[in-house]
């Protein structure tokens, strides 16, 4: 389904974190999302995912349109995220933690959802295994596996490759496109490695003070003077 | 996939696995124990279910409840007042309604009442209690628990008030106690495992990322809730079936400290609360031996009240800050076997694989 947020407005008292964003995202397009620190990048997941509820603005995803959503709704409308600092279950095994999203959002058997979804990130060990005794790369991973397990239709990821070594940040460029393949969802990546967003991104948006400066293809995007500017010269 | 399981045999396995072992000290104890030590298997017994109650909800949510006791407290009475001989009532609590004063029932039906009357309860006043955590669930559990008593404290009419309500026929038996153990023991770790329970387990955690991942947390919590007070109140009800005489105070501060220490100490799973109350029930028999007054070489005690209590405290103390998730953390039984199996075979299971060092590393840097 296509995603669309219509002129977001975020205020946090006196701080205009979102100043009017749109954002088309159509179905299995990857766009990735960029822009200096404090941009408004998190914070537009944020309240795409239910995480706040923005000040203004409206969002649609097929027939459905809202303006303000719980987690919990977004993520049972299939639009499902990762986070920059890592929140994984602390006492949950990692077949567990993802069988909570194939239990809660899928269909059929929880634990069979879960394995496949454990399987197309490549988890073939360490199942059994508490999820944040994990390496770090895996425990990356493993919220990824955990936002694709059950309904599935919109991806965030905020920073999937934050903290990793270049193996690591090319296997997940590698899974990301896998997801979109199989899957056919949007998917929304927020990533500080050019590199990455440059190879696994159909088009770019660059976010700056909480509004959108550019938007278009990688190769596009990267000589826009404004983004220069902004960002990428810096 | 090939390795495709469903998630509930695992759950009756460790139910099997425990009910092994508690039979096997129940025998133990009914062959070769004296008359006090099987009353103090009985109480065990009794204790094991109370704390098992607790746990449905606390182990799951990692909310503490003080409150539990009360849901004990009202399967008793709604249990002795339905059972007790009609001729004990005329005098005990002549005032009482008739429905109450006539009946006669068998141990099942009025056990079923109490636990329909505290599930009642526990659904009314859970539509609040379940959206609070922390410290203010503390303490509005523990309001609950002495408001529970001062009710019952005052209802003379229904319930002779402070003074016992005695003529409790003696239902429990080492079967009743075994049976209800067994059949709590299931539902407590279906619960456990279903959907709703690893939900609710999730939340405790990290309630962000469970929401994200579609657990209604609060209507969880409500389930686990009242499921939690009608096993308690199942407790409630042998236990008043056991001594034959019941009064509010036995449903206190005394009690809720005891089921609530069992619980930290054991750990967060129903295993962790058997443990808990297995180790508590040692200790507090050794303890209450001491409180008797002892003597150690030239020392010598009359006597040391408050003892148990004081121990207890220690222990919880100990335990939240020396091992919070309690001696057995998250584990069941059935992990911890599967666990050690797989490290005996190395080669079997990817979870036995050397423990990787997490490498530390900070993504902000």
């Amino acid at each position: 389904m296509n995603f669309k947020a219509s002129d977001v407005v975020m205020k946090f008292k006196g701080l205009t974190a979102l100043d009017g964003v749109s954002l088309d995202v159509a179905k299995g397009e990857i766009v990735g999302l960029i822009g200096p620190n404090g941009s408004g990048k998190t914070t537009l997941l944020n309240v795409t995912s239910g995480v706040y509820s923005p000040t203004s603005g409206s969002f649609s995803m097929g027939a459905e349109s809202w303006s303000s959503i719980s987690l919990r709704d977004a993520a049972r409308r299939g639009i499902r995220r990762t986070f920059q600092n890592i929140r994984l279950f602390n006492s949950l095994t990692v077949l567990e933690t993802v069988e909570v999203a194939s239990a809660w959002l899928g269909t059929g058997d929880r634990r069979e959802n879960a394995l496949n979804a454990l399987d197309e990130l490549h988890f073939t060990q360490h199942r059994d295994r508490i999820a944040t005794e994990l390496a770090y790369g895996m425990q990356r991973r493993l919220e990824i596996a955990r936002a694709i397990a059950g309904r599935l239709e919109f991806l965030l990821l905020d920073e999937p490759t934050a903290g990793l070594n270049h193996g690591e940040s090319e296997e997940i460029v590698t899974i990301v496109q896998a997801i979109r393949r199989r899957r056919g969802c949007g998917i929304v990546i927020i990533d500080h490695d050019l590199n990455v967003i440059m190879n696994v991104c159909d088009r770019v948006v660059v976010l700056s003070e909480g509004k959108v400066i550019a938007s278009g293809p990688p190769q596009e995007v990267r000589r826009d003077p404004q983004v220069i500017k902004a960002y990428l010269g810096s | 996939m090939a390795m495709s399981q469903k998630w509930w045999p695992r759950a009756l396995i460790g139910s099997a696995q425990i009910l092994v072992l508690v039979s096997l000290i129940v025998a133990g104890v009914s062959l070769l124990g004296s008359s006090t030590d099987q009353r103090i298997l009985t109480v065990f017994l009794i204790n094991l279910i109370a704390a098992i109650g607790l746990q449905i909800y606390t182990g799951t949510s990692g909310i503490i409840s003080f409150g539990h006791v009360g849901f004990m407290a009202l399967g008793a009475y709604g249990s002795a007042l339905f059972t007790a001989d009609p001729a004990i009532k005329a005098m005990g609590i002549p005032n009482a309604p008739d429905f109450i004063l006539t009946s006669a029932m068998g141990f099942l039906p009025a056990m079923l009442i109490g636990v329909g009357v505290a599930a009642i309860v526990a659904a009314v006043i859970g539509r609040v209690f379940v959206r609070l955590g922390g410290s203010a669930a503390a303490v509005a559990t523990l309001g609950f628990m002495v408001m529970v008593f001062t009710v019952l404290s005052n209802a003379e009419e229904w319930t002779r008030g402070a003074k016992a309500f005695s003529g409790i026929p003696a239902y429990t038996t080492m079967g009743w106690c075994m049976g209800a153990f067994a059949v709590i023991l299931v539902i407590a770790r279906l619960l456990r495992e279903s959907d709703t329970g690893l939900g609710l387990r999730s939340s405790r955690d990290d309630a962000i990322a469970a929401q994200a991942s579609g657990v209604d947390v609060v209507n969880s919590r409500y389930v686990m809730w009242v499921a939690s007070a009608a096993c308690s109140a199942v407790a409630g009800a042998l236990y008043a079936h056991y001594i034959g005489a019941i009064l509010p105070k036995a449903f206190h501060f005394e009690l809720t400290f005891l089921i609530v220490t069992m619980v930290i100490v054991g750990g967060q799973s129903i295993t962790g609360a058997i443990v808990g109350t297995l180790l508590i029930t040692i200790l507090a028999e050794a303890l209450r031996r001491l409180e008797n007054g002892f003597s150690l070489g030239s020392f010598s005690l009359s006597e040391a009240p408050g003892l148990t209590t004081a121990v207890l405290a220690l222990l919880i103390v100990f335990t939240l800050t020396m091992r919070p998730q309690g001696l057995v953390g998250r584990w069941e039984l059935d992990d911890l076997t599967m666990r050690w199996l797989a490290k005996r075979r190395p080669a079997a299971s990817g979870a036995a694989l050397p423990f990787e060092k997490d490498r530390e590393r900070n993504p902000a840097a």
